[in-house]
C-alpha cells in the first residue's frame, strides 16, 4: 500500500468507526469525500446528470443503513462502490418496470465503463459545452509552465504519488505538491466560468 | 487569499494530506461552501483531464443526504475491537510462552537424554570391565592356584615341604 492511500484508507476507518458509534455527522465527511466519485459511476449506468445526483444519494442512504454490519473485511470505498453499482442496477430495472419500452441493458452500461467519451445523455447542447471544456482544459495545460504541466500529468494521467513525482522530477515533495495545487488553480481560473454555465 | 486551504484541498483530493489534517479540512468544507465548491472543481478539473467527461455534484449534495439521514437511527455497535485487540495480543503472548516453554523442555529433555546416554555408556564399560575382571579373576586364580600348587609341591629344603608363604619368606631371607 503506498502513502498516499494508506492515509486515505486509515481517515475511511476513522470516519466509519465514529459513524458506528453514533456520531452521523461523520458520515457527512464521507459523503463529501467521496460523492464525486459515486455521482460519475452511477451516471455510467443511469447516463442522467440530474438522475446520477438522486441514484448516488440512494447509494449513500443504503450505505449508512448497511454501516452497522460494515466490518472492514474491504476498504469503505470498495464496499461503497459495491453498493453503488447494485443500487444504479436496480434504478434502471425499476425504470424498465416503469417503462417496458425503455430500453435497458445493464451489460451496456458496463461496458460503457472504459467508453467515457460516450457517457451521459449527450443532447449537442451538452457534446457543445463538454467540447468546449476540453478545449479550455486542454488550452489551460498547454499554457502551464513546463514544470507545472509535467506535475499534473504525472498525478492524472499516471496516478503517481507526490514522492514517485519528486522522484522522477528530481525536485522535493513540497516543491511538487506546490506545482500540482498551483496547475489545478490556473485550470481551475480558465474553467470556472464555463462550469458555472451549467452542470457538465 | 484561501491559498494554503486551497492547497491541502489539492492534497486531499491527491489522499497526500495526512489523517488530522483530513479530518481539519473536511470539518471546514462543511461549514464554508464555497472552499467545498472548489474541491467539487478540482475533482470535475482531475475528472475532465483523465475522460473529458464529467458530472458536477450539486451544491446540495451532502446537504440532502444529511437530510434523509435524519429520520435513521444512530449507530451504537459495540466497540469490541479494542478488547479484540488486547485477546489477540494476549493470545499471541500465550503462544509465544508456550512456544518458549516447550522449545525448552525440549532442549532440557535432550539435554538429559545426552547425559543419559552418556552416564549410560560410562555404566556400560564399567559394567564391560568388571564383566572382564570377573571373567578374568577366576583365571588367574586358577593360575595362581596352580603355580602356588605346583610351587609348594615343587619346591624342596632341606627340611621338606613347606607351603607357598614360608618358602616366599624363606626365600626373602
Amino acid at each position: 500500500m503506498t502513502s498516499h492511500n494508506k492515509y486515505s484508507e486509515q481517515l475511511d476507518e476513522d470516519l466509519v468507526r465514529r459513524v458506528q458509534r453514533g456520531d452521523k455527522s461523520a458520515f457527512d465527511f464521507l459523503v463529501i469525500k467521496y460523492q464525486h466519485k459515486i455521482i460519475q459511476l452511477v451516471n455510467r449506468y443511469v447516463k442522467d446528470p440530474s438522475e446520477a445526483q438522486d441514484v448516488a444519494q440512494e447509494a449513500f442512504i443504503k450505505a449508512y443503513r448497511a454501516l452497522g454490519s460494515f466490518r472492514g473485511e474491504a476498504t469503505f470505498y470498495t464496499w461503497l462502490y459495491r453498493i453503488a453499482i447494485n443500487t444504479a442496477k436496480n434504478y434502471l430495472l425499476s425504470r424498465a418496470r416503469r417503462n417496458a419500452n425503455y430500453q435497458v441493458d445493464i451489460q451496456e452500461a458496463e461496458a460503457l465503463e472504459n467508453a467515457p467519451q460516450l457517457q451521459g445523455l449527450e443532447t449537442p447542447e451538452r457534446l457543445l459545452l463538454n467540447q468546449e471544456i476540453i478545449d479550455v482544459i486542454n488550452a489551460a495545460i498547454d499554457e502551464l509552465p513546463e514544470e507545472m504541466r509535467t506535475a499534473i500529468i504525472l498525478r492524472e494521467f499516471d496516478g503517481m504519488s507526490y514522492e514517485e513525482i519528486a522522484e522522477a522530477m528530481d525536485c522535493p515533495v513540497g516543491t511538487v505538491r506546490s506545482r500540482i495545487f498551483r496547475a489545478r488553480e490556473a485550470i481551475d481560473t480558465k474553467l470556472n466560468p464555463l462550469l458555472e454555465q451549467g452542470d457538465v | 487569499m484561501n491559498d494554503p486551504l486551497n492547497e491541502k484541498i489539492s492534497q486531499l483530493l491527491d489522499n497526500e494530506l495526512d489523517h488530522e489534517a483530513s479530518l481539519i479540512l473536511l470539518k471546514t468544507l462543511k461549514v464554508r461552501p464555497e472552499l467545498h465548491e472548489k474541491y467539487n472543481r478540482y475533482q470535475a478539473i482531475s475528472q475532465l483531464i483523465k475522460s473529458e467527461s464529467t458530472v458536477l455534484a450539486t451544491a446540495d449534495f451532502v446537504t440532502a443526504v444529511s437530510k434523509k439521514l435524519q429520520n435513521e437511527p444512530f449507530y451504537l455497535v459495540p466497540q469490541a475491537t479494542v478488547a479484540k485487540k488486547i485477546y489477540k495480543q494476549l493470545a499471541i503472548a500465550a503462544s509465544m510462552v508456550a512456544v518458549v516453554v516447550i522449545t525448552r523442555y525440549a532442549i532440557n529433555h535432550r539435554a538429559t537424554e545426552e547425559l543419559g546416554l552418556q552416564v549410560a555408556n560410562t555404566q556400560h564399560i564399567e559394567l564391560i570391565n568388571q564383566a572382564a575382571k570377573s571373567i578374568d579373576y577366576p583365571l588367574n586364580k586358577q593360575i595362581n592356584d596352580y603355580l602356588q600348587a605346583h610351587r609348594e609341591t615343587t619346591f624342596e629344603n632341606e627340611q621338606g615341604y613347606y607351603p607357598y608363604a614360608r618358602v616366599s619368606s624363606y626365600g626373602h631371607q
